[in-house]
């Protein structure tokens, strides 16, 4: 089979015991563990507008083009006409089913206003219609809307009951898996004519109301005998490529993952990061007006494209040429990736849609342009659109599309003064990596400050980075910590010239030292050189003397000698001189 | 609301029957004898099977078995059941009979 958008992504767990036959509607195959019950009747029910036929026609279209099981629509308040042109809205293409075989749709309408009831009857007619067009499909799947018009026009609800009976077991007899639309009755009753009392296998009820302004459909499974079902009210969409139920609380966490990093298009980001995000995580940008959110985003999807990778911007602040011209302006040229085809940008106001089509159109954008990366920027302009519990399931949903398609997911969110750590739309437990930024007002000015608050499986920096806008993108830098905090802006740069100017006059000092020491050296070695020019003389001055002093030694000996040849030559006279001297 | 007997236009009626129940076989009795009775000679009645002709029966949006469809006069009639009571069988078919103008006025709604 050829892959097809509508085929369950993830195949429901099969539960032990009841068959079920896929319905093909996103999400409910998944609260429902595979869908209705097989051979079985199950009734929708729900108030006009609620979306009972369209869930009956998605149920049967799809089967036949998905499941291989032709089907048998009996309409009883709409024209054959007026259902093709219900279900083309939910792009199923019912005449084409028609002229294939597999599926008759019998359109007998009933006006209450010309019917008049004279004594007994039976609905031999239904019955004969209705087998005639089983046989004719080999249909597996029936489903009657609303047969409830058969109570309001044959005014013997007696015979009506019993034969409506009669028709539910005929049916199991078949084993045609049937699903029976109703009306919402009053007083809380689930159906007009208490009809849910012949249909005990499975329940579904469907609502649509007003909350805040907003419409909202809702989904809940009252009775399913016999199979474990999610209880809660699901959210649930008309989209064009057909219904939508949200099952959040039962989505499988049982995305792909990846270990690859990608940049955010911020060396200093991704160092912080330890080489970027994981490859499919989702990262939530979130920070005051102004912080510079949008910009750190399309550096995400600038680097994507110099990659080589497709990219999806979606916008619902400003249209794409705004964008691109605003992120021109901070050296970000998202214009070329349009231009190559890498980039695709959408813009839309939020508030143009409901819930319901935005998320329509997101899936629809996922699916057309497989892009590596996808931004929302911002997500939390949906509040404008929806009460904040269903933006929060909406939010979800998105990020699960975009894992579910291994899709590195960008989204940013305006958060408020004073509570900065808290995202305008809760969904934190969902990110993957979050991104704080946060303006420091000090001096007179305002500086962007970024912090990563968490980042799953990254061993990521605690440290706080001033982030500034220039005009060749986005940087990253250092902040300085001084004795005052930490300085951003130009604090930071007087913080900068005040240790420059420290820096200088120490390293003068030093030079300044440095050259005394050389002179007293010198100095030193002046006075060395005169004290050795000194001794030198001193020396030369004694060995003068030492050589003097030898001199005068052999006079004096000349002298004793003649002296003693003089006293050998008048021995009886003593010698004068030595007793008078 | 034209009178019925007027202008003398040619009836057409159709009776859907489920095989040869006593359910259906009454009903096409009940009408073969109002129509003689107030329209002799100008009613072109059909008798089909559900069983052997669904696809008529779908065309006349008939569910309910047996019934009468008034084709024509315009508008369409759609009479269900087994027409036991031949005076709500005339008055579904629009053929009050006897035509006193007296009691025909007092039943109108809103009259004194």
């Amino acid at each position: 089979m050829a892959p097809s958008i509508h085929a369950p992504r993830t195949r429901p767990a099969v539960s032990s015991g009841l068959g079920k036959a896929p319905t093909g509607i996103r999400g409910f195959d998944e609260i429902t563990g595979g869908g209705l019950p097989r051979g079985r009747a199950s009734l929708v029910t729900g108030g006009p507008g609620a979306g009972k036929t369209l869930f009956g026609l998605e149920f049967l279209a799809r089967g036949a083009q998905d499941y291989d099981e032709p089907g048998v629509l009996l309409a009883f308040e709409e024209s054959a006409a007026e259902l093709a042109d219900d279900v083309a809205s939910l792009g199923l293409d019912l005449a084409g089913l028609e002229a294939s075989g597999d599926l008759v749709v019998d359109a007998c309408r009933v006006d209450a206003t010309d019917f008049v009831t004279t004594g007994e009857f039976d609905l031999d007619g239904l019955f004969i219609r209705l087998s005639a067009a089983v046989q004719a499909t080999g249909a597996r799947r029936v489903v009657l809307d609303t047969i409830e018009v058969l109570f309001g026009a044959l005014d013997n609800e007696a015979v009506v009951r019993a034969e409506f009976s009669r028709l539910l077991r005929w049916l199991k007899d078949q084993g045609l898996t049937t699903l029976i639309t109703g009306e919402r009755g009053r007083e809380g009753q689930l159906t007009r004519y208490g009809i849910e009392e012949y249909v005990s296998d499975c329940v579904i009820v469907l609502d649509h109301r007003m909350h805040d302004e907003i419409a909202t459909r809702r989904l809940r499974i009252v009775k399913y005998r016999g199979s474990g079902h999610g209880t809660n009210e699901y959210p649930f969409l008309v989209t064009d490529r057909g219904l939508m139920v949200w099952p959040i609380t039962s989505t499988q966490l049982t995305y792909p993952v990846s270990t690859d990093r990608i940049s955010l298009g911020v060396p200093r980001l991704d160092e912080m990061l330890t080489g970027g995000v994981h490859r499919g995580s989702t990262v939530l940008i979130t920070g005051t007006a102004g912080t510079g959110k949008t910009t750190l985003a399309a550096a995400a999807v600038d680097a994507a494209c110099a990659r080589g990778e497709p990219a999806l911007f979606v916008s619902f602040e400003e249209s794409p040429d705004q964008l691109v011209r605003n992120m021109r302006s901070v050296g970000i040229d998202l214009g070329r990736w349009v231009d190559a085809g890498l980039l695709r940008l959408w813009g839309q106001r939020a508030t143009a849609f409901g819930l319901e089509s935005h998320l329509a159109a997101i899936e629809r954008l996922l699916d057309e342009t497989t892009p590596a990366i996808a931004v929302l920027d911002a997500v939390g302009s949906l509040t404008h659109v929806g009460a904040q519990s269903e933006v929060t399931a909406a939010v979800a949903r998105e990020v699960d599309m975009m894992k579910s398609r291994g899709i590195t997911g960008v989204l940013t969110s305006l958060s408020h003064e004073g509570q900065a750590e808290t995202s305008s739309v809760d969904a934190s437990s969902l990110i993957d990596t979050w991104l704080l930024l946060r303006n420091v007002e000090s001096d007179g000015e305002r500086n962007r400050l970024l912090f990563v608050i968490k980042s799953r499986g990254t061993a990521h920096s605690n440290q706080v980075r001033e982030f500034i806008l220039t005009d060749h993108g986005a940087e990253l830098l250092d902040v300085s910590v001084g004795p005052r905090g930490v300085l951003t802006g130009s604090a930071r740069m007087a913080q900068v010239a005040e240790e420059r100017a420290a820096e200088a006059e120490q390293s003068a000092e030093l030079e300044r030292r440095r050259l005394a020491l050389a002179r007293r050296s010198a100095e030193v070695e002046a006075q060395i050189a005169v004290l050795r020019e000194q001794l030198a003389t001193e020396t030369a001055a004694l060995d003068r003397l030492v050589a003097e002093e030898s001199r005068g030694g052999d006079a004096r000996a000349a002298v004793r000698a003649t002296l003693a040849r003089r006293r050998q030559g008048g021995r009886d006279a003593p010698p004068p001189a030595g007793r008078e001297g | 609301m034209t009178g019925p007997a007027e202008g003398a236009p040619r009836w057409s009626l159709t009776l859907y029957v489920s095989g040869a129940s006593p359910r259906s076989a009454q009903a096409l009795d009940t009408v073969r004898r109002v129509c003689d009775e107030a329209l002799p000679g100008q009613v072109d009645l059909r008798v089909v099977d559900v069983a052997e002709d669904p696809d008529l029966a779908g065309e006349d949006q008939v569910l309910a078995v047996p019934t009468l469809v008034r084709q024509r006069p315009a508008p369409v009639r759609r009479l269900v059941g087994d027409l036991a009571d031949a005076d709500r069988v005339r008055a579904g078919l629009e053929l009050v009979a006897p035509p006193s103008p007296s009691t025909a006025r007092g039943r109108l709604p809103g009259e004194p």
